[in-house]
């Protein structure tokens, strides 16, 4: 709000007062953002290092079903129905998180951008077929289309990998066509197009690494997005295939069992809840540096 | 002006907004004072930091500014009254004119209550009767089918009706001072002197006190009593509006006034651009800041304090190390207006 | 006006026409045969050859579309293979469920994240705009399978507010319908607020800035009156076209709830049918789905010129 408040700072003498301070906003968010890339990093170096953590194997049973957390390597977060460590399960689920997440969050990246390129860079008809198969895509409730795959898919994590990056790519086909079209009509490429450089070196040399930055700047916040409709369809049984582990399938499996043991759903949500949270602020600020505001 | 307080009373004010690279100066110890039904015109380029010294008075300064001095409005200090305090005054004591009526007028919201809001919450009326004034207000600035009009979107009408309602909403709570910024600005020509016209008629006829700020000398000149002209955050000259006019002090003032080209002004003056610009609002230079683009600079001009107020004769003030000399080839009587009342 | 909306029709039916192209195409994308798939390994050629026939999957695709959309037009979005029942009965019968569960979270998100957005963007970091906006990216964070079981424990199973799971039809009483269907409700709506609460900071952020607020403030109107009368309005239009988006993610939200909950709503139908290898209802309830977004966006589309008045204006030339 624009009201003033009276007597903010002090009272300025002309020339060489330093001025007021400015509000700290930049110092306040920081320790979030280290926070929650220190939280990625302990999740990716987990799912990296998983074969060689002294941890037992996350189908093996370790200790007494439905164990309470006790001080030990396999039972720091307790034990599942059958006895099997949680963190071990939870590890092998950040794995499986991660694979599926990061690898179609790229997929869609490389597809969309490269069709979003093109469409802003050529427009005409191209652009015309490729925004219309892009609307239509959109047009499906992401769960729904994931559903509707799921159907007639086999499930295994290739088949979701195919589905996840099919769901994406079209915001990423959006993101790249609207920056693509943004900077294509700067004074450098026109330029570059007078001096009769050609189409694929005009993409290669100029827009692409200026439209790139700001699309890939929405990594992070796809990555959270898809680790969610991954969790989403493991939940209901139709993502991660059995038996590997899988965050919303350990949540799935836990709920019978909630009102005794809690910690069977608690453990796996919290593993979702600040994966996701730390990515959505990384991403924020990624964004805020790199990414041009579009919608 | 008598020796009853003046309606306002704006003392040394500094208004600054802080930035990533410090903070900049838009006022920088300016005291300005209005009487009870005076017009004082206020002028300057953009960036002069007159349209910053009206925010100030009005509380409409961004979130990351800061002020010093004092802003006696009637008697209360608008810098150090409370929130509410501050907003019971703006519409019955002071309200503002908009430079552009497109931007300032709601677009989704109508205009019939874009004009009872103001009335319902400081004059304590229903809004069927504020509805019923403002179809009196509506009527008298000018706006044709008052009462259809209340029910209508700002985007529905001209921009000439628009700034009509503008200021019928600024008169909606009889202020005691209208602060007019660029009224004129966004309007065609001819709808320009409409307006000016109308804002002259509605202060004479309710003795209301005016601030006219304009970046254009030649349109306040025929319209105000008193003028004032800003440069940088400063105050470079100041008094009565027929002796800043035909006798300007200021170095300023006068490259200013050679540079408008206006109906009044006289023909023996010749078209001048000033070089240069605006200095750097973070850094202003020491002492005078027009210096840098100033003909007559000397060494003297860039001692600080320099650029302080002068007195002069009647009431005629500048801040001019190297005043230009009084030619008083021009008679005071031939470029004054005849129908301008004086208070 | 009239060409606007003529222009969004008309590309409302063909997003519509390729979409239900790509539904219908699915079954034809599976790898491998989808009446093997169906029927499993052992299954004799004749009976494959029957069901294959009896899907359409023996014709070219476009015929088979042609086909299917010819029965869609008159309402007969096929039969389902396992039950017989008529997939578009089965889907109005799940219909009410799954909107009651839809517009309630819409409701409830509107409700806390109007107020959430408008007390952040009054003070601009302050401590009241870190925690709104920090509880916002927390609430993203917190998709209907996380929160939904959460919400279980503490309401249902600790608190006993809730009954953990089973549905009231509104006929049968508004009370014990609400009862049943606010904590699902509940779940769905948190992941929206937060979305809806950083669209509106941003919007009002923006709408702050503009010069018709410093006109409102220079009249001597509260602080609560400029933001909730002059500054809300043009910043809830965008929040308009939002809420009809993410009818697309509640109705995501819905297919999780009805599972947590056991709710009979489309979500449960499509989620059932798909363990079933019911592939006719699934496709049903999909094609009904898309139809029924894409309506309902150009419906907030057109409607959202009609409410804008800036739009309108813009529509006009």
């Amino acid at each position: 709000m624009t009201v003033l408040e009276p007597g903010v700072g002090s009272p300025l003498e002309p020339a060489d007062d330093p001025g007021p301070a400015l509000p700290a906003i930049r110092a306040h968010r920081s320790w979030l953002v280290v926070l929650s890339a220190g939280w990625l990093a302990l999740v990716v170096l987990a799912a990296v290092l998983a074969p060689v953590l002294p941890l037992a194997d996350y189908g093996a049973i370790a200790g007494p079903a439905r164990g309470a957390p006790e001080l030990s390597l396999d039972g720091l977060l307790g034990y599942d129905a059958l006895g099997r460590s949680m963190l071990s399960r939870i590890v092998s689920g950040a794995q499986a998180s991660l694979l599926v997440g990061v690898a179609s969050a790229l997929i869609a990246f490389v597809v969309g951008s490269f069709l979003g390129l093109l469409a802003g860079f050529l427009r005409g008809v191209v652009d015309t077929v490729i925004s219309f198969v892009t609307d239509t895509l959109l047009a499906f409730p992401p769960l729904v289309m994931l559903l509707a795959l799921a159907s007639v898919l086999r499930p295994s994590i290739s088949t979701l990998v195919v589905s996840l990056s099919l769901l994406m790519t079209p915001t990423f086909a959006r993101l790249a066509r609207a920056n693509t079209m943004r900077w294509a009509s700067r004074e450098f490429v026109m330029a570059a197009t007078n001096m009769g450089a050609g189409l694929p070196r005009l993409m290669g040399r100029e827009v692409l690494p200026n439209v790139l930055p700001s699309v890939a700047a929405y990594l992070p916040v796809v990555i959270a997005a898809l680790i969610v409709a991954e969790g989403s369809l493991s939940f209901l049984g139709l993502g991660i295939p059995s038996p590997t582990p899988s965050w919303g399938g350990m949540i799935n499996d836990g709920q019978d069992l909630i009102s005794r043991f809690p910690n069977l759903v608690f453990v796996p949500a919290a593993a979702i809840l600040l994966t996701v949270l730390a990515l959505n602020i990384v991403g924020d600020r990624l964004r805020v540096r790199f990414g041009e505001k579009s919608r | 002006m008598t020796s009853t307080p003046p309606l306002l009373q704006i003392a040394d004010l500094r208004t600054w907004i802080a930035t990533d690279a410090g903070p900049v100066r838009a006022v920088d110890g300016v005291s300005l004072e209005v009487a009870a039904g005076e017009a004082v015109g206020l002028v300057g380029e953009s960036g002069s930091g007159k349209s910053m010294l009206a925010r100030t008075v009005m509380g409409l300064l961004p979130d990351r500014a800061g002020t010093s001095g004092s802003v006696l409005l009637d008697g209360v200090d608008m810098l150090a009254a409370s929130e509410k305090a501050r907003q019971a005054m703006l519409g019955p004591k002071v309200a503002m004119v908009f430079q552009d009526a497109g931007r300032a007028l709601n677009p989704v919201v109508r205009i019939g209550r874009q004009i009872t809001e103001g009335m319902v919450r400081h004059l304590g009326i229903s809004r069927s009767e504020a509805r019923e004034r403002a179809v009196g207000l509506l009527t008298e600035v000018g706006v044709p089918d008052p009462r259809r009009r209340l029910s209508n979107y700002p985007f529905q009408l001209s921009g000439g009706m628009r700034q009509r309602i503008m200021i019928a909403i600024a008169l909606a709570c009889e202020p005691d001072l209208l602060i007019a910024d660029e009224p004129t600005t966004a309007l065609d020509v001819t709808v320009q002197r409409q307006i000016l016209d109308l804002l002259d008629r509605v202060r004479t006829t309710r003795g209301m006190g005016l601030v006219l700020i304009s970046h254009d000398l030649g349109l306040v000149a025929g319209r105000t009593d008193r003028v004032a002209v800003m440069y940088s955050g400063r105050m470079v000259e100041e008094g009565p509006t027929d002796a800043v006019f035909d006798t300007p002090r200021h170095r300023y003032t006068e490259a200013l006034l050679a540079s408008t080209p206006s109906l009044d002004t006289p023909r023996t003056r010749r078209m001048r651009v000033i070089e240069g610009s605006l200095p750097d609002p973070r850094k202003p230079p020491a002492g005078c800041r027009f210096a840098p683009r100033c003909t007559a600079r000397t060494d003297a001009c860039e001692v600080p304090g320099a650029d302080h107020l002068r007195d002069g004769v009647l009431a005629h003030r500048h801040a001019c190390v190297h005043p230009a000399v009084l030619s008083g080839a021009t008679p005071l009587a031939a470029v004054a207006p005849a129908d301008e009342p004086r208070s | 006006m009239l060409v606007f909306t003529a222009k969004r029709v008309v590309r409302a039916l063909l997003v519509i026409l390729f979409a239900t192209f790509l539904v219908v195409a699915l079954l034809s994308i599976a790898p491998g045969s989808l009446a093997v798939t169906l029927l499993g390994e052992e299954a004799t050629p004749d009976a494959v050859a029957d069901l294959e026939a009896r899907l359409g999957l023996d014709e070219p695709l476009w015929a088979q579309y042609v086909g299917w959309l010819g029965d869609a037009v008159t309402g007969d979005f096929g039969t389902s293979l396992r039950t017989r029942q008529d997939v578009l009965d089965a889907v109005l019968e799940r219909l009410p469920v799954t909107l009651e569960l839809a517009l309630l979270a819409l409701v409830i998100a509107l409700l806390v994240s109007v107020p959430m957005a408008l007390a952040a963007a009054s003070r601009p970091n302050s401590l009241i705009d870190r925690v709104s906006t920090f509880l916002a990216s927390v609430g993203l964070a917190l998709p209907a399978f996380v929160v939904a079981p959460v919400l279980v424990y503490f309401l249902s199973l600790k608190a006993g507010l809730f009954p953990v799971s089973g549905w009231e039809r509104i006929g049968d009483g508004l009370g014990d319908n609400l009862h049943h269907a606010l904590l699902p409700a509940i779940g769905v709506a948190i992941p929206e607020i937060a979305a809806f609460q950083r669209l509106l900071r941003t919007d009002l952020d923006s709408t702050l800035h503009e010069d018709f607020i410093s006109a409102a403030q220079a009249r001597g109107l509260s602080r609560h009156y400029v933001l909730w009368r002059h500054a809300l309005r043009p910043s809830s239009f965008s929040l308009i076209t939002l809420a009809g988006i993410s009818f697309g993610r509640l109705i995501g939200g819905t297919v999780i709830v009805e599972a947590v909950f056991s709710l009979p709503g489309l979500g449960s139908l499509i989620a059932g049918s798909i363990s079933a290898r019911d592939v006719i209802t699934v496709q049903g309830a999909v094609a009904f789905i898309v139809i029924a977004y894409v309506v309902l966006n150009t419906l907030v589309d057109i409607g959202y010129g009609f409410l804008d008045p800036r739009v309108r204006r813009e529509a006009v030339r």
